[in-house]
């Protein structure tokens, strides 16, 4: 979470209609909250979290007065929501605030089964959290995702280990996965797996993260091997993230393209 | 020869509607100036702005101590935003104020004597168009000279002043 998080104040006095939360996550518990109300309420366009809860103040919802929501790309919020910011939830006793955080699980401790600890590394990208949190009504909300596209070329491998890219692919159907070997001289072993997370204890001998091969390690021969996969929603599954694992530096150019479509 | 005088009478002003009201002792009675018979250039002005509300404050957003005015009022994001004539407007969704709507202009006409107060749980921005009725004010004034009736604060004073 970038800190500290933007205020939606600003942009209210300075005659914004929108408050954009946009910014990558740090941890699981990353929470952001609006001390403005709402007509409407949406995932942005460059979140990677899928599924974004809300909270507000509600007298009703005793004894917390927290009533809590879920938007998605495929489900937006319209209605007013006021932030409460005299009142007090309880038994926190702090101001009655809109409150926003992901639904989906993200675990920067996750490492695949067989890492190893000496020899090998793992990189994750961040996970974008965009919402987007609408002053005054609209006549159009549009919450679906942009189609993300992730770009490497060279990788910093550990000698004789393995590097794995860990990208976020929450509530995606669809992803198409370029891998082409650009080095002169190396072979590069490269695999494709996808993850979705569990909450479980990272230092444990057996966590609990579901993992799933959808294309095995396999060498790629120097100087314009190509690996190409399609992931479907359809046919392989959803999944939290999708994991590369290559062994060379590269130059190894690895497109993915993904999109909230399943182009079936 | 012996000066002769006017009669006591006609050495007397004709009687005049004061600009104040004699004060009043009692307290529960708002001193509010009589209405005007003239209209100056000045009471013409027209005032437009922005308010932008704290939080959990009761603020006045317009005072009418000196002139009838149209208030118009409009909402520019969510609030909650609450408007009334009385100050005790607390808790802002209590009902004992108007709230606002987004974009939609309210408009108040506030007559002499009489406060706008507003309340708000975020800090909103509140477009705001004061047009005042100098002629209301006259014919206010105009009609209580020509009676020897002048309104004051929502009483009607029948004593001469």
């Amino acid at each position: 979470m970038s800190f500290p998080q933007p205020q939606p104040t600003p942009y209210v006095v300075n005659n914004y209609q929108f408050f954009d939360i946009n910014t990558p996550l740090s941890c699981p518990g990353d929470i952001y909250e609006s001390n403005q109300g709402g007509h409407m309420f949406c995932v942005g366009p460059q979140s990677d979290i899928a599924n974004i809860n809300m909270a507000y103040f509600d007298d009703q919802a005793a004894p917390s007065l927290l009533r809590q929501t879920t938007i998605s790309p495929t489900r937006s919020f319209v209605g007013e929501i006021y932030a409460r910011n005299e009142s007090r939830y309880a038994p926190a006793d702090r101001p009655g605030v809109i409150l926003y955080w992901p639904a989906d699980i993200y675990d920067p401790n996750f490492r695949p089964r067989g890492f190893s600890t000496d020899d090998d590394s793992i990189e994750f990208v961040a996970p974008q959290f965009n919402v987007i949190q609408y002053f005054a009504p609209v006549s159009s909300l549009v919450p679906q995702r942009i189609d993300k596209e992730f770009t490497f070329q060279n990788y910093i491998v550990p000698t004789g280990g393995v590097l794995y890219l860990v990208i976020p692919y929450y509530g995606r159907k669809y992803c198409y996965i370029n891998f082409t070997n650009r080095n002169a001289t190396s072979a590069n072993t490269f695999g494709i797996s996808a993850v979705n997370y569990a909450i479980t204890q990272d230092d444990g001998s057996n966590p609990y993260h579901q993992q799933t091969t959808i294309h095995a390690p396999a060498s790629v021969s120097a100087n314009g091997g190509t690996v190409t996969q399609i992931v479907k929603a359809g046919t392989q599954g959803m999944f939290d993230a999708l994991v590369f694992s290559l062994t060379q530096s590269g130059p190894a150019p690895l497109r993915i393209t993904m999109s909230d479509q399943d182009a079936s | 020869m012996p000066v002769t005088r006017a009669p006591v009478a006609a050495r007397m002003p004709a009687p005049v509607v004061a600009k104040l009201p004699t004060p009043s002792l009692n307290p529960s009675v708002a001193q509010v100036s009589a209405p005007a018979v003239t209209v100056g250039g000045s009471e013409n002005r027209l005032e437009i702005s922005t308010y932008i509300t704290t939080v959990g404050n009761v603020a006045v957003l317009y005072n009418g101590d000196r002139m009838w005015a149209k208030v118009t009022l409009t909402m520019r994001t969510a609030g909650p935003v609450a408007v009334g004539q009385n100050n005790q407007l607390l808790p802002v969704l209590s009902g004992r104020g108007q709230l606002l709507q987004t974009g939609i202009p309210t408009v108040f006409n506030v007559a002499k004597g009489n406060r706008l107060y507003i309340v708000a749980s975020a800090v909103t921005p509140i477009s705001m168009v004061v047009e005042a009725f100098p002629w209301l004010e006259t014919i206010t004034g105009l009609a209580g000279s020509a009676s020897g009736v002048v309104p004051v604060q929502g009483h009607i004073s029948t004593g001469k002043l």
